[in-house]
């Protein structure tokens, strides 16, 4: 009995050494993540605009959400968003994995090209979009230039709003696919010996091993990746904002350009805590499942 | 909030009164009439400042920020007062400002176009008091700077800023004399058509953010006889002149690089630098340090300066001085706005800085002019140039809209009415949410 309440009370004393070690980690926690998270909810049912000498904070319930809703900029800056995300993870995984085929071979010059492919990783997206953009340069820019060269039409990829966004997600695949190259290539080097050679014993052709071997294991490797670049394109922003400013014709602007524009630039702080939980909202329903689906096939 | 102004006023209003007093021992001249001259002369208080610093938020990038940096010296060296600048890109001022505004005494002075003072206006020091008390010289403004200056919040009595710089854009022609530029639009239009082919383009636009387009979008609406607002504040955009300047810029695109879209304001200016296009409209600072410069240019001596056909009203600005009414140092800070924008600082600012003073008497001075001879045929551009949606709040919002139109009208993506009309939708649901109370003046 005595022994039994010497441990309750042992138990109750490190709970609260627990609870008093993760306080200041929860403090900090609640003021800079939850606190902000759960005001912007509050501040996205108001008509907000601190900038502004006439206007006063009024409660305007979920008007924010449904002026939204009815603005066909707003709908058509998700529709982008989406295929901006869709189609550079998709390309993404397709040449990372290409890549990475080459990165755990044993070529000679297999160091050069690691470096090689590592590279764009280093580079800010700042100046990433500085140095596309002088790339692309419509008059001045190298490429038009060689292509000028060989007798190839020039091209106005940046600024036609027809091909503005595929300019954007090249300059996109071309800095990111690095990160599923490497993720990928982990995934290879951690194939189980013993089953390449089984297939390779059984007569396996190369493209069959790919398929049927090589390609299920990867699965995890795959999933990693898909989720940390989906998660990470939806927030692209510095890139485009340096590129294209979001045009021609707001052919590039993404919801978090629109964010950021009614945040910092007119100060309409309700509608831009509305679209930032509108946004939060729909990257939680495509990552959720992604996550979800990882966890699974990991533990399997 | 209106209390708070008229309790600060009163504050600033002893300061100045003080600072009258003060200026009286130290030697300062007194205001009223003919305070031009006696203005001109004025000095600094030696060690009056001794131990003050002053913050000042000012915008990054200008042809302004090396001589500010050399005047904060002297006035240092004079008063023994330090000025600490916070340069900022363009794009960052406004939340900066609003940074400024809620750590209330955090900066002292704040150094940028006039149009951000039609939101942040209540929490400013009304520096016509102190104008008036200190004799600071307002007589060499250009009038439009007077006029467009004053009055920002309604009340005609006000003014808020000091101004340093005013710009309306250039437009810049590839002749060699001011006799060969066109004298009408159908002049115009056969100009830029001749002059394109073979790799060169008759006109040089930067599209890549839309709201630059109203460089070219604005002089082109006045000039054909409109202009944006109603006096009660009702968007006029897609008049029928509006629709007319949209659909004139529309067919003088086919006269541009077909990549304008993804230029910027450097990317045109170097267009014309390399006389790879014929006109150039642009604000002067992207363009004019560099023009004679032969590391820098190929039109060395073959361009001129001179106004759109017409001479209509194109886009005006100024960038101003204004001190924070919670500011603790609004004595220094007044000294110190009153120095950089002040009649000796103004023909320094042209001739050693190449930037465009907002006083008319040192676009005069013999030594500018001689300088930059250009600047007789620009001053008429100057004088009929109108500040844009003048007083309203949300000026920024309804600037970029209209910009987002004539990006899609020019481009083809639109049709001019449409873009327009779409535009005015926009402004009108803009424009409710915060109409002033007092009627729009074009």
């Amino acid at each position: 009995m005595a022994l039994t309440r010497r441990r309750r009370r042992r138990s109750q004393s490190e709970k609260i050494t627990y609870l008093l070690l993760l306080a200041p980690a929860a403090v900090v926690l609640v003021t800079t993540t939850v606190y902000p998270i759960l005001n912007s909810l509050w501040i996205s049912f108001r008509s907000w605009n601190p900038m502004s000498p006439t206007r006063t904070s009024d409660f305007v319930g979920v008007e924010n959400y449904l002026d939204l809703f009815g603005a066909p900029y707003f709908r058509a800056s998700i529709m982008r968003t989406i295929v901006f995300v869709a189609a550079s993870v998709s390309i993404e995984l397709i040449l990372g994995f290409g890549v990475a085929l080459v990165l755990v071979s044993s070529l000679r010059a297999i160091g050069i090209i690691r470096t090689a492919v590592i590279a764009p990783l280093v580079a800010t997206p700042v100046v990433v979009g500085i140095l596309w953009g002088q790339l692309l340069n419509t008059e001045y820019g190298p490429v038009n230039y060689f292509l000028d060269r060989v007798g190839l039409p020039r091209q106005q990829l940046l600024a036609d709003p027809d091909t503005a966004m595929i300019g954007v997600i090249l300059v996109q695949v071309w800095q990111y696919m690095p990160v599923t190259a490497l993720i990928l290539a982990a995934g290879l080097l951690s194939r189980p010996a013993e089953v390449m050679e089984a297939a390779r014993v059984d007569g396996a052709t190369g493209l069959q091993s790919l398929w049927y071997v090589t390609l299920p294991l990867m699965r995890p490797a795959f999933a990693t990746a898909l989720v940390i670049r989906v998660v990470d394109a939806f927030k692209i922003f510095d890139v485009i904002l340096v590129l294209t400013q979001g045009g021609p014709v707001n052919a590039t602007k993404v919801v978090s350009m629109y964010i950021y524009e009614d945040g910092l630039k007119f100060f309409e702080l309700g509608r831009a805590s509305a679209m930032s939980w509108i946004f939060l909202i729909l990257v939680g329903a495509v990552s959720f499942p992604l996550v979800r689906r990882f966890f699974r096939s990991v533990r399997r | 909030m209106t209390s708070d102004v008229n309790i600060t006023r009163r504050t600033v209003l002893k300061a100045a009164a003080a600072a009258g007093g003060l200026a009286l021992v130290g030697g300062w001249s007194g205001g009223g009439a003919g305070a031009v001259s006696r203005a001109a002369r004025r000095t600094l208080r030696p060690g009056a400042f001794e131990g003050v610093t002053l913050r000042m938020i000012a915008q990054s990038g200008t042809a302004y920020e090396p001589a500010l940096l050399a005047w904060a010296d002297e006035f240092k060296e004079a008063t023994g007062a330090t000025v600490e600048f916070d340069w900022t890109p363009w794009e960052s001022l406004l939340p900066k400002v609003q940074t400024a505004m809620t750590a209330p005494g955090s900066v002292d002075l704040f150094l940028s176009d006039i149009e951000f003072q039609y939101s942040v206006y209540p929490e400013l020091v009304d520096l016509a008091p102190l104008i008036e008390e200190s004799g600071y010289d307002t007589a060499g403004w250009f009038n439009s700077v007077r006029d467009y200056g004053a009055g920002i919040g309604g009340d005609p009595a006000t003014r808020w800023g000091l101004p340093l710089t005013a710009a309306t854009p250039i437009v810049l022609y590839r002749v060699s004399s001011a006799g060969d530029v066109p004298a009408t639009w159908e002049d115009f239009d056969a100009f830029i058509e001749a002059q394109t082919g073979d790799g060169k383009y008759g006109l040089a636009c930067a599209g890549l953010v839309p709201a630059a387009l109203l460089k070219q979008f604005l002089p082109r609406l006045r000039g054909l006889g409109g202009t944006i607002l109603s006096p009660e504040w009702e968007p006029l955009i897609n008049s029928a002149e509006g629709v007319a300047a949209l659909e004139m810029l529309r067919s003088q695109a086919e006269f541009m690089a077909p990549g304008y879209l993804s230029w910027d304001d450097a990317a045109a200016a170097q267009a014309f630098l390399n006389g790879d296009a014929a006109v150039l409209e642009t604000w002067s600072s992207f363009i004019m340090p560099k023009i004679d410069d032969p590391a820098a240019s190929k039109v060395v001596g073959e361009w001129t300066v001179a106004p759109l056909p017409g001479n209509p009203a194109g886009h005006f600005t100024q960038h101003n001085a204004i001190i924070f009414n919670d500011s603790s140092n609004q004595e220094a800070a007044f000294e110190f706005a009153s120095f950089i924008t002040g009649p000796e600082k103004a023909v320094e600012l042209m001739l050693d800085y190449r930037e465009d003073s907002a006083r008319e008497t040192a676009w005069q001075d013999e030594a500018v002019l001689a300088d930059r001879p250009y600047l007789s045929s620009l001053a008429p551009a100057l004088d009929v140039a109108k500040p844009f949606a003048r007083g309203l709040p949300s000026w920024l919002e309804i600037f970029l809209a209209l910009g987002d139109a004539v990006q899609a009208g020019m481009s083809g993506a639109t049709e001019p009415q449409a873009a327009l009309d779409e535009a005015a939708d926009k402004w009108r649901e803009i424009i409710d949410r915060d109409k002033p109370d007092f009627p729009y003046v074009d």
